[in-house]
């Protein structure tokens, strides 16, 4: 199973009701900080170090955070759009006004979905449908 | 000190430029694989993670529909990401992947038997 066939996928309760469209997967990455100091050129000095264009990349990427595994935490589901959040499910963003306004309208209703509270994803047909487990929780779609 | 941070697939992968460890770029995220804990592929209801980058000729399915299959698609395992940000940083050098197969199939058949395909300009400036 792939993003892909998730993304833009029918949702539906378990008597087939149709809640609404996948529009974004939703992952926990497990990020793991650098330490403070650590070699040379630890602290300040790395930053002035970062703007030398013929030090190779490998050597800040390096000093700053490291990824672990992508966790797939939930599906989030909106009832109205399959259309793309273009970022303002972040609710401090206000501006470009009245952009962030009107996405939000159009996505208005829009909820989060463990993947734990997932029953069945059928890839056969077009569209895919995810099918909800009875009893699933609507949970905030804020990062 | 390890922290969990949440990032949205179509908001902060897909699509991403994809840098190998001297930051040459390598591809874009085209898919991401999702597989269970033990490799298998991930089972709805069940915990699953990203297990590889896909990327891949998708220009093609883009223009006239269909899908390539996922077995297909060149992929880079999400073992070697090393940092996600504005692009998707990895811990490999762009020689050891698979992903650029095509490039360096024509690298060494098509472009090296031209004359002068051998010859580095920016080594020699």
């Amino acid at each position: 199973m792939n993003v892909g066939d998730l993304l833009d996928a029918r949702v539906e309760e378990p008597d087939g009701t149709r809640v609404g469209v996948v529009v974004d997967v939703r992952f926990a990455l497990a990020v793991t900080e650098p330490e403070d100091g650590d070699g040379g050129s630890g602290g300040e000095g790395g930053e002035e170090d970062r703007e030398n264009p013929d030090e190779p990349l490998s050597e800040h990427t390096a000093a700053r955070d490291e990824v672990g595994a992508a966790r797939l935490v939930g599906l989030l589901v909106s009832p109205r759009s399959g259309g793309s959040f273009l970022g303002y499910e972040r609710t401090d963003v206000r501006s470009p006004w009245p952009i962030p306004q009107l996405v939000r309208r159009r996505h208005r209703g829009t909820f989060l979905v463990d993947w734990a509270d997932v029953a069945e994803v059928r890839t056969a047909g077009e569209p895919v449908v995810v099918r909800l487990v009875g009893g699933y929780e609507r949970r905030s779609p804020a990062l | 000190m390890t922290r969990e941070r949440l990032v949205d697939a179509r908001l902060h992968l897909l699509s991403r430029q994809v840098l190998d460890a001297d930051g040459e770029p390598v591809r874009a995220v085209d898919d991401l694989e999702l597989t269970g804990p033990d490799g298998q592929e991930a089972r709805p209801g069940e915990a699953a993670q990203v297990g590889a980058i896909l990327v891949g000729p998708t220009l093609f399915t883009r223009l006239f529909g269909g899908a390539v299959p996922a077995s297909r698609l060149p992929r880079i395992a999400w073992s070697d990401v090393a940092h996600v940000g504005t692009a998707i940083e990895l811990s490999v050098r762009s020689d050891e992947l698979d992903a650029d197969w095509v490039e360096l199939w024509l690298r060494d058949h098509v472009v090296g038997r031209l004359p002068g395909g051998r010859h580095d300009a920016e080594a020699d400036g």
